[in-house]
């Protein structure tokens, strides 16, 4: 039998299987690309940062073809060898054990996979091989099932080709050709699918992340991250195809007039309802099938739940944890050099700043509510109003101490700054931070031009900036390029934006998998459901033909897919809780976290979604079964 | 008896193009039926037999001409109301009998009548599967019953609406010539006592005579239509 003419004839389904195949493959495969470029990445910061080298020896050595380059600095040889695979077998031989100090280059070592030491790159490893394989469990089970349904609808087939007079060992060798070219022009496809993937992605990191790189990344292929996807996707194949056939013994041409399902005796009640009563029969009697499109949607349901679960961890690990400054730019001068000159100058942009100088206060127990220290560090600042923050504010509104809140100060009127016995009047209290202070230990004082002026001779510690002028960064280096300042400063919203960006990607890159993984369950929900329907064309067309309506089949499937869709739905649900416990759990102890997050949205997004899936593929497949006439389905057993 | 015209045939043609060849399967059918006629329509295999009566239920479309049953023209009636039209109208019974294999006699007997959304007639249910000899056979599966059981729950199947008109493509042509009697005289006995008009497709003469009435078909065309000698003429 000609396998082209096979796959011809079975175009659409042999179509769907190959994207099935290069999505899944593509998934996989972008996962191993991406992490080469990274990794290539990687080995070039830690040449240009660490040393290029492989290991650091001290002592008498014996040089042997095996060393490609030395360097010796401070007495010490700093080697590289032609093979970095036997850089330890090496060393052993050049030093003879006479060596003085050994230290390996383990951050470079670790990169080609053999530090024996732990390594922060480890972690990194760990995460790779956490992906890998849990992508790699989801594409097993879609492609084994696609292929385990492609063959079971094929029965006919088979038993066919048996009575044309095949052996089992030639049926085998036919389904096990078709189902490797299928698969091979799949993998092409998607290694071609993720260079695209891949080439997009790093032009977006490059561009929106080019603060926190040095240098860029670029598209590298590492060999192993490759090869090892496409013998474990050859292998899924030549599994998933030749799994189902270890019954083919059992097919006998006879079934190919009796399909065994048919026999099934339903003890469904007769319902008012017709097509209820028909989904419910048409789902007990294809359970078998359905089985592997219950699976496709526990699957999905199971890993989108806990994609974007990971995803809410992580954020919400961020939002609570990483403090998000509220200035712009911060600026801080050592010396005595007086920041009037660049306040004036950052003024006419829009800016909003004040100035900031540290005193140790003196405030009277009386001025207190509850006992307090007598001396507290005071911060003055500079936006003009008079007015103290009460300090139990500076603790910050989060949770634990709102039922707290309360002023500690009674009415202030005076404070005594150190022994000098400056005292500032007419203090109010109030509640408002002033930006970029949030989470100070200080009492705030806040004060207007003059009397700042008074208290704080020079402007000499902090300057918090509030800005929209977009070249401060600029500015900011001229000036202390040409004024020879030692100032330095840090541009938070900068920072703020690249932890943004880094957020977006993530994002991106999660949902991203979670459309993938979609995508490769629709070719196999698509596969299922149409050979489903197909197998089911003369009775739909007999049930019309004694008066069933279209819109009662269509009913019929609709209430068969919420069936399915519901139960794949309702056996991942625990496991989604089971998870999200584990991710609880294990995070809340560093964290602190109060409460699990339960994603509702999501959880009833993705039984809607799975539902609307299976039930526009089965009413698609049964559009399509529409021949010009009814009799043609009918006639055709 | 008064003489309604229960089925009426204009200018029916059917064609088949094979790439350039144009192949016509009926060509200029006209007849009309009574109500209680029982018509055989004979001819040799690939005649169009079959496909005249696929086009005369509305299973199958038609290039020319009109069917007309009961007054209306069943191609003036969209997919659905066809489907409606059908299921109150018209019965059928195929060589293969068709039944649903999910379901179990009873249930596949029943299931026009339950889709017409009607109240079970419980007499005539009983009745029908009495004379059809099914009453100890009711809760098997289809799979289960010879060919001569599945034929008569498909003539129950078709029967037990009441329709106008039934059609039956060589009902017997599956089976022994045991069964095949049986099945005769079912029909005839339909015929006679509910006045049940019927259009059955056969090539087996013997049967055929046995009608009122038999047309004969050869390539697409009635080249014979003829009542039997104790009939009127038509
Ligand atoms: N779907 C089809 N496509 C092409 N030709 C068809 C089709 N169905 C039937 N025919 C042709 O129409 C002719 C009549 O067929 P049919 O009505 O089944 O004959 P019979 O009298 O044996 O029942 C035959 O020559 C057959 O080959
Ligand atoms: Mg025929």
């Amino acid at each position: 039998m000609n396998i082209k003419k096979l796959i011809k004839r079975n175009k659409r389904r042999s179509i769907i299987t190959i994207l099935g195949i290069s999505i899944a493959s593509s998934l996989i495969l972008s996962i191993g690309i991406f992490f080469s470029s990274f990794r290539e990445y990687m080995i070039d910061t830690v040449k240009r940062e660490i040393g290029d080298y492989h290991v650091i020896v001290k002592g008498d050595i014996k040089e042997n073809s095996t060393i490609k380059k030395i360097k010796i600095k401070d007495g010490r040889n700093y080697i590289t060898f032609n093979n970095i695979g036997r850089v330890y077998i090496n060393t052993e031989k050049i030093c003879k054990s006479k060596c003085e100090s050994i230290t390996y280059n383990d951050s470079l070592l670790s990169l080609y996979g053999i530090s024996k030491n732990e390594n922060i790159l480890n972690t990194y490893k760990k995460i790779i091989y956490f992906l890998v394989i849990s992508f790699s469990v989801i594409v097993f089970i879609i492609i084994y099932n696609s292929f385990k349904v492609s063959i079971n609808t094929r029965k006919r087939d088979i038993c066919l080709y048996k009575l044309s007079g095949c052996t089992n060992y030639d049926v085998y060798k036919i389904i096990i050709k078709e189902s490797l070219l299928l698969g091979l022009i799949g993998m092409v496809l998607g290694f071609i699918i993720s260079l695209i993937l891949n080439t997009t992605l790093i032009n977006i990191l490059n561009s929106i992340l080019y603060e926190i790189f040095n240098g860029r990344l670029s598209l590298k292929i590492y060999l192993p991250f490759i090869i090892i996807p496409f013998i474990f996707m050859t292998l899924v194949i030549v599994l998933s195809s030749s799994f189902p056939l270890k019954n083919i013994k059992k097919y006998r041409p006879i079934e190919l007039f009796k399909a065994k399902d048919d026999i099934y005796k339903s003890n469904v009640k007769r319902y008012k309802n017709i097509p209820l009563w028909l989904s419910i029969i048409n789902y007990q009697r294809g359970r078998e099938k359905y089985k592997s499109l219950i699976i496709c949607i526990f699957i999905s349901v199971l890993s989108i739940n806990i994609f974007s679960l990971t995803l809410n961890y992580g954020l919400k690990c961020i939002e609570e944890y990483v403090i998000t400054p509220d200035y712009d730019l911060f600026v801080n001068v050592e010396g005595d050099y007086n920041l009037e000159k660049l306040s004036e100058d950052l003024k006419s942009e829009k800016t909003l700043i004040y100035k900031s100088c540290e005193y140790t206060s003196h405030i009277p127990k009386d001025y207190y509510l509850k006992e307090s220290k007598e001396k507290e560090k005071l911060l003055i600042t500079n936006l003009k109003n008079n007015e103290i923050v009460n300090k139990i504010d500076l603790i910050d509104d989060s949770n634990k101490i709102k039922h707290l809140k309360q002023n500690i100060f009674k009415n202030l009127t005076e404070i005594k700054i150190d022994n000098e016995d400056k005292i500032i009047d007419n203090l109010k209290l109030t509640n408002k931070i002033p930006f970029g202070l949030k989470g100070t230990e200080n009492i705030i004082v806040n004060l207007d031009e003059e009397k700042f002026n008074g208290i704080c001779e020079y402007y000499n510690s902090n300057m918090f900036i509030k800005t929209k002028y977009k070249g401060i960064d600029n500015y900011l280096e001229n000036k202390i390029k040409k004024d020879e300042l030692n100032m330095t400063y840090y541009n938070s919203k900068k920072s703020k934006e690249i932890m943004n960006n880094i957020v977006l990607l993530v994002k991106i890159a999660l949902y991203g998998i979670c459309l993938l993984i979609i995508l490769v369950m629709l070719t196999s929900v698509i596969n299922i459901t149409s050979s489903s329907i197909n197998y089911r064309k003369k009775e739909f067309s007999s049930l019309q033909s004694i008066g069933l309506e279209k819109k009662d089949i269509l009913s019929s499937l609709f209430l068969e897919s919420l069936i399915v869709s519901l139960k794949g739905w309702g056996y991942a649900v625990p496991f989604i809780f089971i998870i999200n416990k584990m991710i609880f759990t294990s995070i809340k102890s560093v964290f602190d976290f109060k409460n699990m997050i339960i994603n509702l949205n999501i959880l009833i997004i993705s039984l809607i979604l799975s539902q609307i899936l299976v039930f526009i593929s089965m009413a698609i497949s049964h559009h399509n079964l529409k021949e010009k006439s009814l009799i043609n389905n009918i006639k055709d057993i | 008896m008064i003489h309604i015209e229960i089925l009426r045939v204009n200018n029916l043609s059917k064609k088949y193009t094979n790439g350039e060849n144009i192949f016509y399967a009926l060509k200029n059918i006209n007849f009309s039926v009574k109500k209680g006629e029982f018509v055989a329509i004979t001819g040799k295999s690939g005649s169009g037999k079959s496909t005249l009566l696929h086009i005369l239920s509305g299973l199958d479309s038609k290039d020319e001409g009109e069917v007309i049953i009961d007054n209306q023209n069943i191609f003036e009636l969209n997919d659905n109301d066809l489907t409606i039209f059908r299921r109150k109208n018209i019965g059928i019974i195929y060589q293969f009998y068709n039944l649903l294999p999910m379901l179990d006699v009873k249930e596949n007997i029943l299931m026009p009548t339950l889709l017409d959304k009607r109240k079970v007639n419980k007499k005539r249910f009983n009745e029908l599967i009495k004379t059809l000899d099914l009453d100890n056979k009711l809760d098997s599966m289809p799979n289960d019953l010879s060919g001569g059981q599945q034929q008569r729950t498909a003539i129950g199947r078709a029967l037990i609406n009441r329709p106008k008109i039934l059609f039956a493509d060589e009902p017997t042509g599956n089976l022994d010539s045991k069964n095949t009697k049986k099945i005769m005289k079912l029909l005839e006995y339909y015929n006679k006592k509910f006045k049940q008009t019927i259009i059955m497709v056969t090539h087996d003469n013997a049967l055929a005579r046995r009608c009122d009435r038999n047309i004969v078909i050869k390539d697409g065309k009635i080249i014979k239509d003829e009542y039997k000698k104790t009939n009127k003429k038509k």
